[in-house]
């Protein structure tokens, strides 16, 4: 019992006999930690970029499907992906996605991800993840919606998200 | 040759017999269409890749086909990749395109015996992913002969029609030989089949053909995996009745 307690004192900075953990094991175990957090992270990383990558791919076509029914003159489309995104229109320049500023496009067509944190307008959003091609049509959002800029935005939600288009009047909107 | 080093006519009909044969033998080689590889193969190939490696190789490449069943006319709604042109008339020939559209659906998928979905459609609660193979129309000529079949009439063709000398179509699409058996089928299917069975199977709507996964909670480790049999539906009631959250196909 007396060794033990002299043990115990005379070497706080490693492991005493009763098997307290101290110092080098300590600093290993801190480090193991670390270690360990940082390949979550660089996991979750290569995860996010893998299903952004992902979704990017799936926008460019439904977008491509999209433009191509308009032009076949059909009055209804189906877009089933990305779920969560946004179908959003374009018609003025200062509020453009640079897609469409620097393709000089007057009106654009855009299939981007939702606004969300830092991120507050449509057409930044499409400049962080996105996909546009230039179109005279027109979305009709929800006109109950408070925040202003999804009078031309169409949320991808509950998919496949009904769209019925005008060929007159040049406009898609939600199907009911 | 002869001394003077002309051809002989013996000769010159042989090099034509040879240039003829070659040349048939290169038209039925080239129709063979050998290194062509369609949409729904690479699909089928990267199922089975993604299958094997429990999903955590490769992707999906998947693309919806859109498909006009057609009596001689044109699909209003539709740009189509496919054509499948059917005689108006009978009534038979228009099911066994639909029956062959869903059987081409349930072999791209690995016939529910591969699970092809990745960490990307793992979800902590229960989730149903989705796989829309094709989207059909049916055109003016023969959405004018209001056949009116039901999906019931449907669900008795599958049933009586051999697919092959081994099975018929109902056999090979849900596992069962007769409709009763449908509609005790788990996950989705049987909600499905007894809420359409009255409904019209070809309307002026657009269809789609869909498979998939409801996955239990924890990725389906906790809880069933129910597999979406081959399904057709109206586009507009795929939401409320299948509720997919997420789908693995994309627009072509």
């Amino acid at each position: 019992m007396n060794k033990r307690r002299t043990g115990g004192s005379a070497l706080p900075l490693i492991k005493n006999k009763r098997g307290f953990l101290l110092g080098e094991e300590t600093v290993k175990i801190i480090i193991a930690i670390i270690a360990i957090l940082f390949l979550i992270l660089f996991i979750v990383y290569l995860y996010n970029n893998f299903t952004q990558n992902k979704d990017l791919t799936n926008a460019k076509s439904s977008l491509t499907d999209l433009i191509s029914q308009i032009n076949s003159g059909a009055t209804q489309a189906n877009i089933y992906n990305p779920s969560g995104w946004l179908l959003s229109s374009f018609t003025s320049s200062p509020v453009m996605p640079k897609m469409c500023t620097t393709n000089k496009w007057i009106n654009c067509i855009c299939l981007c991800i939702k606004p969300a944190g830092s991120v507050h307008q449509p057409q930044t959003a499409c400049d962080t993840s996105g996909i546009c091609q230039q179109s005279d049509f027109s979305l009709v959002g929800d006109a109950t919606f408070i925040v202003t800029w999804q009078t031309n935005s169409i949320e991808i939600s509950n998919p496949p998200l009904l769209l019925s288009i005008n060929q007159q009047t040049k406009t898609i909107s939600k199907s009911t | 040759m002869n001394k003077k080093g002309e051809m002989t006519t013996e000769q010159i009909v042989m090099i034509i017999v040879l240039i003829v044969s070659f040349i048939v033998i290169l038209y039925f080689l080239l129709r063979l269409n050998l290194g062509g590889t369609t949409n729904d193969e690479i699909c089928h190939n990267s199922v089975v890749l993604k299958s094997k490696s429990a999903g955590l190789v490769g992707g999906l490449t998947c693309k919806t086909d859109y498909i006009c069943i057609s009596g001689g006319g044109t699909c209003a709604n539709l740009n189509p990749t496919t054509t499948v042109n059917v005689d108006a008339t009978n009534k038979d020939e228009i099911m066994k395109a639909i029956a062959d559209q869903m059987s081409n659906c349930w072999f791209t998928f690995g016939e529910g015996n591969a699970n092809y979905l990745g960490l990307a459609e793992k979800s902590v609660l229960t989730k149903t992913t989705c796989a829309l193979c094709s989207t059909i129309e049916f055109d003016d000529k023969i959405l004018s002969k209001n056949y009116g079949i039901t999906y019931s009439d449907f669900y008795n063709y599958l049933m009586n029609t051999h697919k092959d000398s081994s099975q018929t179509y109902l056999n090979y699409l849900f596992g069962v030989s007769d409709v009763s058996s449908l509609e005790a089928k788990n996950g989705v299917t049987n909600k499905v089949v007894s809420s359409t069975l009255n409904n019209n199977l070809i309307t002026n709507t657009q269809y789609g053909i869909l498979t998939g996964f409801i996955q239990g909670f924890a990725g389906g480790l906790l809880g069933n995996t129910y597999q979406i049999y081959p399904t057709y539906l109206p586009i507009n009631q795929v939401s409320s009745q299948l509720q997919c959250a997420d789908f693995v196909t994309t627009a072509s």
